[in-house]
């Protein structure tokens, strides 16, 4: 059987540098205590584990390490943030590129009456996206939360200056950076408040990895109560972090991988597994736009991450999607948990064929991917 | 001078010992699990008033003993 060729690290990367597995697998056999919860070697070993991995994502991310928050993902992240954030009467503004993940959540709380929300149309040029978010703010506004780099499109949103915008106004930003942790420089120090990223796309972690990352200085409702294994002798959850944000036991081997995956993007250099992953979709894009019927979904004025979305004018992107399966490739291709941004891209029906190469690909994988198109659609 | 204080948080604690290894402090550290959970017990040699700083700068909620 031939090896899949993987192009869906938007989604999740695969596969994992070595040290990520080893990293798991030491965490498992070794520390399979329980951080926090007794005075025992294995315990220990397991809190030691947790706490370089705080560490690490603290240096990494421009904080101190009881500021991060493991989560189970982005998505769980982002639910603490908003959740824990948003009151009765608050307005908050999102992107027309949003995710579910901050879609969903938003439109439940508006659905129960608790918000209000608008979404900002993004544009090509930042200047013309941060004019629509301006524009959206009223008095009743509590936050901003998008997107740093669009899952459908691969647009980097002009989020340092949205960052500013917000402190200009007094309010809270609330950032997904789920596709933009591990691939564009992104840190605290860029002004958002609350940072929510998913541990196993571009920080190269397993699957069930996710963070919260904050100054510390963001006070936030949990949305659950539990075990810390701290002031356990009170019914009321410790109010200091990590612990008033992390109810219940970590998972400590998929932290050990965050851990080691993080560790592997700083060596690598996030400038080379840009400019690396970039050139992979540049070389897709210029394969692609020599096919006739194919429309990429690139506009010369805005900047983006390396993601790139396509459709055929005949057939639909699913149908792309299970033909390249068929031939060996993996993509994703529909809607991308991203209704937003496909009704902004005029792609609701059927959605698009999202190519999402890693550091893990070779030019040549790409070179087979443009020749599987051209197989497909002619 | 022996200098004695609580931690109650494992996170806070994994910090208080990295930042005490880092100055070379000369310490000993056990963990005791009680009804209010796991309970740090720090004994440092130094001091007082500068490991005091040295743990507020890094903003270490501790109990003195």
């Amino acid at each position: 059987m031939h090896t899949p060729i993987y192009f869906d690290n938007a989604a999740t990367t695969f596969p994992k540098p070595q040290t990520v597995y080893d990293a798991a697998a030491l965490a498992m056999r070794n520390a399979g205590g329980n951080p926090g919860r007794g005075g025992h070697p294995l315990a220990r070993r397991a809190g030691e584990i947790v706490y370089h991995a705080r560490e690490t994502a603290a240096a990494m991310f421009g904080t101190e390490p009881e500021n991060v928050v493991f989560t189970g993902n982005c998505t769980h992240a982002l639910n603490l943030a908003i959740h824990g954030t948003l009151r009765q009467g608050d307005h908050v503004i999102i992107s027309a590129l949003e995710h579910n993940s901050v879609a969903r959540p938003v439109a439940a709380l508006a659905e129960r009456g608790i918000i209000t929300y608008s979404a900002a149309p993004v544009f090509p040029d930042s200047a013309e996206t941060l004019d629509a978010f301006a524009s959206l703010i009223r008095p009743q506004t509590r936050a901003v939360i998008c997107t740093l780099v669009s899952n459908v499109t691969g647009q980097i949103l002009p989020f340092r200056e949205i960052a500013a915008l917000c402190r200009s106004h007094g309010l809270r930003f609330i950032a997904d950076g789920a596709q933009a942790c591990g691939v564009i420089p992104v840190t605290l120090a860029d002004g958002m408040d609350l940072l929510c990223t998913a541990g196993h796309k571009g920080l190269f972690g397993l699957m069930g990895t996710g963070m919260l990352l904050s100054r510390g200085t963001v006070p936030l409702t949990p949305l659950m109560q539990g075990g810390t294994g701290s002031l356990s002798n009170s019914l009321r959850q410790p109010d200091f972090l990590p612990d008033a944000l992390e109810a219940g036991t970590v998972n400590v081997p998929g932290i050990a991988s965050l851990d080691a995956g993080m560790q592997f993007v700083q060596r690598f250099g996030i400038s080379h597994i840009f400019a690396h992953e970039s050139a992979l979709c540049e070389q897709v894009i210029s394969g692609l736009r020599k096919i006739p019927g194919i429309t990429v979904f690139r506009h010369a004025d805005a900047d983006y991450a390396p993601v790139v979305s396509f459709v055929h004018e005949r057939i639909p992107a699913p149908e792309i999607g299970e033909q390249l399966a068929a031939r060996g490739f993996c993509v994703r291709a529909g809607i991308h948990c991203s209704p937003l941004a496909h009704s902004s891209l005029g792609t609701e029906t059927y959605g698009t064929v999202r190519f999402a190469p890693s550091v893990m690909n070779r030019p040549q994988e790409a070179e087979h991917f443009v020749r599987a198109v051209r197989q497909i659609v002619q | 001078m022996q200098i004695r204080f609580l931690v109650r948080s494992e996170t806070y604690t994994e910090k208080t010992r990295r930042l005490l290894e880092r100055y070379r402090y000369h310490f000993s550290m056990q963990k005791t699990a009680s009804r209010e959970g796991c309970v740090y017990h720090f004994t440092v040699a130094g001091d007082a008033d500068q490991l005091a700083a040295l743990l507020n700068a890094a903003r270490i909620p501790y109990q003195p003993v």
